[in-house]
């Protein structure tokens, strides 16, 4: 397509910077709870609406961020880091709308850090331990489909994250009314066109089943047009009756995104001798809702964490450093608080349930070592509070646009290794090893002073050819 | 005769003489080899370790002694000329393989080397932000012509628009400064002193960054009374011999006024049409441009694009300054000597020419000297700067 032939200054504007800032998305709709609970207007919401902007120092210190006006010295000096996101160029105030973005830009590059790739949901609640186990990226090419055609679709159904209609679930009834209305309600002879189609293939693959039996040609196929009314409205009584079969036609018709189906052991009583019946695997976004944006939501494109991390002592590590949390909720049962609650790289991280040192809760453990403690008692006196080492295992991204964090213990080597490197407290290996080497200070044999005390460190190099003094 | 310490059959004595610097004796440490001791060290069966300090005797004893001789080293070629030669060779083959870092933009580069109406370009335009309006329900419609669009909230100025007027409003500096005009830069918002004493500076004008004296150009005679003046010729000469003129004559009145924000100083734009005096202003597009004269549409309110804007018409005062010099070098002026400095002279010339004939009648009185009689000449002004600021800037200019 030729592009519009525009003057060298308009051609210049579109090329500049400020034009090439993206709209501010809309914000998170928010929890409709929210009326009955504590909100914050001033909390860091879910995901970031607006670019990021910064400037060198040189302009800075003039205040010159690029954008109408020079921005306020005293704001945006004494910063720690130099990042606002523009909500407005110029207001009706004479002044530009600002505010500082380090909080979703310095937890974009902490998360970084944590070379965390995104994994697809899990199917059900229930089956959290073994997605933090196993994940999948969601750069898997089985889900990661966009352009696809009407047969890819239904094959892709459970697996795909991108869907023309609504998530029936996710919306309101003044929402779900409006749909009925304005799409579904005008499509009704469409829809019925689309089942006479199914039924006229099931009849022509019942036909030739039972020619089969009886060892006769297979008579000629039934075409749509055949069907009477009368079949189809039996065909319809019989689909009314089985919800599940009814929401996947409707669902592939609408191309709805998948809910959470529940399959119960009661349905099966339900279902009609001599059909063949479709049972598959539930999709990852039934729960709690497609994705709003790519699954990744662009935060990682990383597909697996599975590299190898070195030690220039200990060699190759099997787990890569743990990741110091933080304990923003001690267990407390007073304050009806039974579950722990950790941060993360800025986020709030997901314990799993299982055999864990942060599910631990007997009274045995609480005071006897420094985890136990931070998981059990608000630590006012430590800088920053109570914090606890984890190892992050999966990183999904909720239908709100929500980080979700796995987070589950680490192993103690790799700990031990981190505090050492870090030269924290209780990850003395190396010196105590070398320590053990040396002679103690009182010698254990008074008189072996004679005796030619040898360094354990000098043992000559190669430049003297085992030449010690 | 003993030539190296390495030889064999080195006497023990001269071995302890040859000891002594410690230099050697490190040498020797660090070598690989062993050094050969011979069989001369049986007398001696400590093993000392070599680099332990050999104490000296006392200097009496060593009087006899043979003096060390130099070490010679194997004769290493000198190939200093040839490290040199391959040097730079290497940096001629590999001296320009890498990135080089270039620092383009400089926030202080428009005063260390302020852009004239020749750079006046659209990058450099859009790169000092002066194609951003106000907020779209800020606007003056009047502006509509000047504005190509809106985006995120604000109206966007048409960079050629910009350019076209600022090349224009620099034209019109250049040629008042060239006439001999008196040029005012005013910016009274915080930050844009810098700005209007630079330009001030180059194109030899009066500058303002304080509040404007309501009445300085329409009350003059009240305000400014009593501010010092000053005759310059054609070559910016001052011109004695117009004292009493200079006592009675009204104060100066600016010949163009360039205006950085015209929103907060409609006083001294309504003074000066009130006079006739052109006006030049940057025109955001919440200003009415029908207050100045000549309207620059660009951004009012960033500094880096008035900066850009005073720096280009400084410039080109400067230039119409230069110009006008050498010409009058050549014998050209291009303007004409004020009325009433006319009419002041005229009277001189009169009342000299009745003093010669009284001189001729009674000879032996002094003459008065006639300044009339030199040509052309050029009234100009120059008044006290501590005692009104908004007049201190009326500095070394030239009148009408």
């Amino acid at each position: 397509m030729a592009q519009r032939s525009v003057s060298p200054g308009a051609a210049l504007l579109r090329s500049s910077r400020m034009f090439s800032m993206p709209a501010p998305i809309p914000p998170p709709p928010g929890d409709y709870s929210s009326a009955t609970k504590h909100y914050s207007p001033t909390a860091t919401i879910n995901y970031p609406t607006h670019l990021s902007v910064t400037t060198p120092s040189s302009s800075r210190i003039v205040g010159d961020w690029g954008f109408k006006r020079p921005f306020p010295l005293k704001t945006t000096l004494k910063t720690t880091y130099p990042l606002v996101r523009v909500r407005q160029v110029d207001s009706t105030e004479h002044v530009t709308d600002f505010q500082s973005s380090s909080d979703h830009t310095i937890t974009l590059q902490k998360f970084q850090e944590l070379n965390m790739p995104i994994s697809v949901p899990p199917e059900h609640a229930d089956d959290k331990y073994k997605q933090a186990q196993t994940p999948v990226s969601v750069f898997e090419e089985e889900g990661d489909v966009t352009a696809i055609d009407s047969q890819m679709a239904v094959d892709l159904e459970n697996k795909r994250w991108k869907f023309k209609g609504p998530w029936l679930a996710g919306l309101t009834d003044g929402q779900f009314n409006e749909y009925l209305e304005k799409t579904v309600r005008t499509r009704r002879p469409e829809f019925r066109a689309y089942l006479k189609g199914l039924l006229a293939k099931e009849m022509t693959e019942d036909q030739g089943r039972v020619a089969r039996e009886a060892g006769e040609t297979a008579p000629a196929a039934v075409n749509a047009g055949d069907v009477t009314e009368t079949q189809l409205v039996g065909y319809l009584r019989r689909l009314r009756t089985d919800r599940m079969e009814l929401f996947r036609l409707v669902g592939r018709f609408l191309d709805l995104a998948p809910i959470a189906g529940d399959l119960k052991l009661r349905h099966l009583g339900s279902l009609e001798p001599n059909k063949a019946t479709h049972l598959t695997r539930a999709s990852p976004y039934g729960a709690t809702g497609p994705p709003i944006t790519h699954p990744s939501a662009g935060l990682s494109y990383l597909r697996t964490r599975n590299f190898g991390d070195n030690h220039p002592v200990y060699g190759p590590q099997k787990h890569h450093p743990p990741v110091k949390t933080r304990v923003l909720m001690p267990r407390s049962s007073g304050t009806g608080n039974f579950d722990v609650v950790l941060g993360i790289a800025g986020f709030v991280a997901e314990t799993p349930y299982g055999d864990l040192t942060f599910n631990i809760k007997t009274i045995k453990g609480r005071n006897q070592t420094d985890m136990g403690r931070a998981l059990h008692s608000l630590e006012l006196e430590k800088y920053g509070g109570g914090k606890v080492y984890g190892r992050p295992t999966a990183t999904t991204i909720d239908s709100n646009g929500r980080v979700r964090i796995n987070v589950t213990d680490a192993s103690k080597e790799s700990e031990t290794i981190h505090k050492e490197m870090l030269g924290e407290e209780g990850g003395e290996v190396y010196e105590k090893a070398l320590k053990s080497n040396e002679p103690p200070e009182v010698p254990l044999n008074p008189r072996g002073h004679m005796r030619q005390r040898r360094s354990p460190l000098l043992q000559g190099s190669s430049e003297s050819y085992g030449w010690t003094l | 005769m003993i030539d190296s310490p390495l030889l064999t059959g080195i006497s023990i004595k001269a071995r302890r003489a040859l000891a002594a610097p410690a230099r050697q004796a490190c040498l020797r440490a660090l070598s690989t080899q062993p050094t050969p001791t011979g069989v001369a060290d049986l007398t001696d069966p400590i093993l000392q370790p070599p680099n332990a300090q050999t104490p000296q005797p006392p200097s009496i004893f060593t009087a006899n002694a043979k003096p060390g001789t130099r070490r010679k080293r194997p004769a290493a070629p000198d190939t200093t000329v040839q490290d040199y030669h391959r040097a730079l060779d290497l940096k001629q083959q590999l001296g320009r393989v890498g990135s080089r870092v270039e620092r383009t933009y400089r926030p202080a580069d428009v005063f260390l080397n302020p852009p004239g109406p020749k750079d006046v370009t659209l990058e450099l335009l859009m790169a000092s932000q002066a194609h951003m309006g106000h907020h779209t329900s800020l606007w003056n419609p009047a502006n509509a012509r000047y504005i190509y669009g809106v985006r995120q909230g604000i109206h966007i100025i048409s960079l050629e628009q910009t350019a076209a007027h600022l090349r224009r409003a620099a034209r019109v500096v250049e040629e008042v400064a060239y006439r001999g005009g008196l040029i005012l830069f005013v910016g009274t918002r915080p930050g844009q002193t810098q700005i209007v004493t630079q330009a001030a500076r180059m194109s030899r004008a009066c500058h303002l960054f304080t509040k404007w004296t309501p009445g300085s150009i329409t009350n003059s005679e009240v305000i400014l009374n009593g501010m010092q003046m000053q005759m310059l010729d054609e070559h910016d000469e001052p011109i004695e011999g117009f004292h009493r003129h200079l006592n009675e004559r009204r104060p100066l009145v600016p010949d163009l006024v360039v205006c950085l924000n015209p929103l907060e100083n409609y006083v001294l734009l309504h003074e000066c049409s009130l006079v006739n005096v052109p006006t030049i202003g940057v025109v955001d597009t919440n200003t009415e441009p029908t207050w100045v004269t000549y309207a620059i549409p660009a951004n009012d309110d960033s500094l880096r694009c008035l900066a850009v804007v005073g720096s280009v018409l400084g410039r080109a005062g400067e230039a119409g300054h230069l110009r006008r010099l050498d010409d009058a070098k050549k014998g050209s002026v291009a303007w004409q000597t004020p009325l009433d400095v006319q009419k002041f002279m005229e009277i001189e010339r009169q009342n000299a020419e009745k003093d010669a004939m009284k001189e001729a009648r009674n000879p032996g009185h002094d003459s008065l000297s006639n300044d009339g009689e030199r040509g052309q000449k050029k009234a100009a002004a120059d008044s006290l700067s501590q005692e009104f600021p908004q007049i201190a800037d009326f500095n070394s200019s030239s009148s009408r």
